[in-house]
């Protein structure tokens, strides 16, 4: 596993400590003052997106096209704050604070049946990699197959790259084949299993966080492409 | 084997009759009671990182609640009492009118897994608050109000025990596992030492395994333990290096001269067995200054080892696939007066009694519906062996004759149909029918207890329960172990007015 290239980069705070200009969503006085001077929200404030956030930090770039900023709130429990670029028309299913956060369009609720992409800041002292398997169902994927898929290197950090499989509304098992690189998952009869979620991850390990991106990929309706890739390259602790 | 299947059914018809007998006074105690009410489930928010203990189960759990089965959109935290949480997750994991024996596996299961993550909090909040699990199946599946009545039962009984690895608790998985497997097997496959298939346990229930040996079976060759580590277990891995042992985080006993009286055993700060002894059953401080002996993980046991008419603790400890005795003559800290014996092994429950008459209290183990019965306070490798009883039931042995000077026999508790504690006593360690009528004293959330509460000129123990009780005993306190005695192994109303000593949960 390949852990982040560096620890400390100059203007981000990997700790939260300088809370500065990008806490848009602060009551405090002076850090409102900053984003009033940003240009005009990206989305129009009436959207349906309400904890995406409407503005730009004046530290972030413009978003990809078809894409805004995520900016994860001011946490109560010293939690890795962030900014992740999104689809422009998914909504945060979370209000608030929230850790984990999911994405998926808009009027989709059940994330598995995605798109959709969760983010999710963990602990490092209290778990161990890959940390995003929290996130998956049976209880931190222990049905699901997971196989590393290489690295991905993107700004300051370098990504463990993984995708999983998970068995779905049937009881079967997935499990996962280092050596054939295959995820299978059977069925109680020795079948293979019909009823499965694909899935993609990046984690990376910075400081006391695993910081994950996990982009659930049924097969009936697939995600636009490189949403996970943009995610990722886009990610900016905070 | 067969003697209690044959007595289980000779007995259905009675019981019903003895139970409609006792229900009245069974309901009594019950409704005279005020046990926690429900609104107490719900805590005030704390903070999510500020709780950690290998022994002490959390007293309050942060659930996210969420919109599962539709997703896992979340709605809001809950911060609910840790035993009500466990008893409000079980019967969703673990399906209806299975066995006892697989729910006992399954509270603590179910049990240890939320205690993992409450001392492990991995960072998870909503919208300002933060929490340990969620509702779901990420974590176990949490529905506030849906307890049952097994399930509750299930959760009592092994409430005051827990499991280890290397001293810590971890994380027990659990999964439905495919209906076919047998006991043992988790998806078709071998155990592999970190999760339990919750069909396996109700194939090991229904082949009279219990709750001991269905989580932790050291044996190599036929062990069915699903925590234990063997060959198959994709260990080293977080939490699951070193030992797995099950032990009592608290204990609740009697000791005796007449009356007996109780004996509450908690975990010390220093992380040793603190014993508080009380000489009266009634309100109040313990009556010998409290002292530590053993580990706080030990299991706990009264006895007269000595014969000398004087009560005095010991403890029971798993290592190495045994369990080693380490027994005192003296109600103070101190060395054991025997040299440590092993006796017993992984999937067996201890049990103290004189089972031979003499007057010297002597070791035993409940494995599985068999009592192995030993006479001396040494290793032992030619028990008494008595098939009494099954794997879903809880060990109570007793004095249950009327009259004379009499050994400590065999009893075992179990769920009546009713929901309630029913005592199967029998007053000679062979196998047979209960020789006292069976009868139904305590509820279904209460823990049975036994002893010889009333200075007369019999031996004969009474039946007994302690129970969860929110009043206070001592202004400035929070005792909430509530303890309601009998005299006799009838069913009936206290003969002691119920009093509080001393506490059973955080």
């Amino acid at each position: 596993m390949i852990k982040p290239l560096v620890a400390a980069v100059a203007g981000i705070g990997l700790m939260g400590a300088a809370a500065g200009v990008y806490v848009v969503a602060s009551p405090g006085g002076g850090e409102e003052e900053a984003v009033s001077q940003l240009p005009s929200p990206t989305v129009p404030l009436e959207s349906p997106l309400p904890s995406i956030l409407p503005t730009i930090p004046a530290d972030l770039p413009p978003p990809a096209d078809g894409y805004t900023w995520y900016v994860s709130p001011p946490s109560n429990f010293g939690l890795q704050r962030y900014a992740v670029q999104v689809p422009l028309e998914w909504a945060a299913l979370n209000p608030g604070d929230s850790n984990p956060q999911d994405f998926a369009p808009l009027g989709l609720q059940n994330i598995l049946l995605g798109p959709s992409l969760t983010t999710v800041t963990t602990i490092a002292a209290e778990a161990s990699a890959p940390a995003f398997r929290f996130e998956l169902p049976s209880q931190g994927g222990q049905l699901c197959g997971i196989l590393p898929s290489g690295h991905l290197a993107s700004g300051t950090y370098v990504w463990d790259l993984f995708r999983f499989k998970c068995p779905m509304g049937e009881p079967s098992v997935c499990q996962a084949d280092i050596t054939s690189n295959l995820i299978g998952c059977r069925s109680a009869d020795g079948s293979p299993a019909t009823s499965t979620i694909d899935g993609r991850a990046a984690e990376v390990h910075t400081g006391a966080f695993f910081f994950s991106i996990i982009a659930f990929d049924p097969q009936s309706a697939p995600p636009p492409n490189g949403v996970l890739e943009q995610a990722v390259s886009s990610l900016a602790l905070r | 084997m067969i003697a209690f299947r044959e007595m289980v059914g000779r007995f259905c018809p009675s019981l019903r009759v003895l139970a409609l007998v006792g229900v009245t006074s069974v309901l009594t105690i019950v409704a005279g009671s005020s046990l926690k009410p429900e609104g107490a489930a719900l805590a005030a928010a704390p903070p999510c990182d500020n709780y950690s203990s290998e022994i002490t189960p959390p007293e309050n759990i942060g659930v996210v609640i969420t919109t599962f089965p539709n997703g896992y959109t979340r709605t809001g935290v809950q911060y609910v009492d840790f035993k009500t949480y466990v008893k409000n997750v079980l019967p969703n994991e673990w399906l209806p009118n299975w066995p006892q024996g697989a729910y006992q596996a399954g509270a603590l299961a179910v049990k240890q897994f939320g205690w993992y993550f409450v001392n492990h909090w991995r960072g998870q909040t909503f919208n300002g608050q933060c929490f340990h699990v969620e509702d779901n199946d990420r974590d176990q599946r949490y529905i506030a109000n849906s307890q049952t009545v097994p399930t509750g039962y299930a959760a009592e009984q092994t409430w005051n025990w827990l499991l280890q690895s290397g001293g810590k608790v971890y994380a027990t998985y659990h999964q439905a596992g495919y209906s076919s497997d047998a006991c043992g097997q988790y998806y078709g496959s071998p155990r592999d030492g970190v999760h339990m298939s919750q069909y396996g346990s109700q194939a090991c229930a229904l082949a009279n395994t219990g709750w001991p040996r269905i989580s932790v079976d050291s044996n190599p060759n036929t062990g069915v333990g699903y925590y234990f580590p063997n060959s198959n277990t994709p260990i080293p891995a977080m939490d699951l290096t070193g030992d797995h042992i099950y032990g009592q985080w608290h204990g609740a006993l009697t000791w005796g001269g007449a009356p007996w009286t109780p004996v509450s055993v908690s975990p010390s700060a220093a992380g040793y067995s603190t014993w508080k002894f009380k000489s009266t059953n009634n309100c109040g401080p313990p009556s010998i200054t409290p002292f530590d002996y053993g580990l706080a993980s030990d299991i706990k046991v009264v006895g007269d080892w000595d014969g000398d008419g004087s009560h005095t603790q010991g403890v029971a400890r798993l290592g190495g696939g045994t369990i080693t005795w380490y027994l005192r003559n003296s109600r103070t800290a101190g060395a054991p007066s025997y040299t440590a014996f092993a006796y017993g092994g992984y999937g067996d429950i201890p049990v103290v009694g004189d089972w031979d008459g003499n007057g010297s209290w002597t070791p035993g183990v409940y494995r599985n519906g068999h009592w192995l019965l030993s006479n001396t306070n040494a290793f032992n490798p030619n028990p008494l062996d008595v098939y009494y009883g099954s794997g879903g039931d809880t060990p109570e042995p007793g004095k249950w004759k009327t009259s004379g000077s009499q050994p400590v026999t065999i009893g075992v508790i179990r769920q009546a149909a009713s929901g309630n504690l029913s005592w199967w006593l029998r007053d000679s360690n062979t196998p047979g029918n209960p020789t006292i009528p069976v009868f139904e004293y305590g509820g279904n959330l209460d823990r049975p207890i036994t002893g010889d509460f009333i200075a007369d000129t019999t031996s004969q123990f009474g039946a007994g329960i302690v129970r969860d009780d929110v009043a206070d005993c001592t202004p400035g306190t929070t005792p909430n172990q509530g303890w309601y005695l009998r005299y006799t192994p009838t069913p009936g109303s206290p003969n002691i007015t119920p009093f509080r000593y001393e506490l059973i949960r955080p």
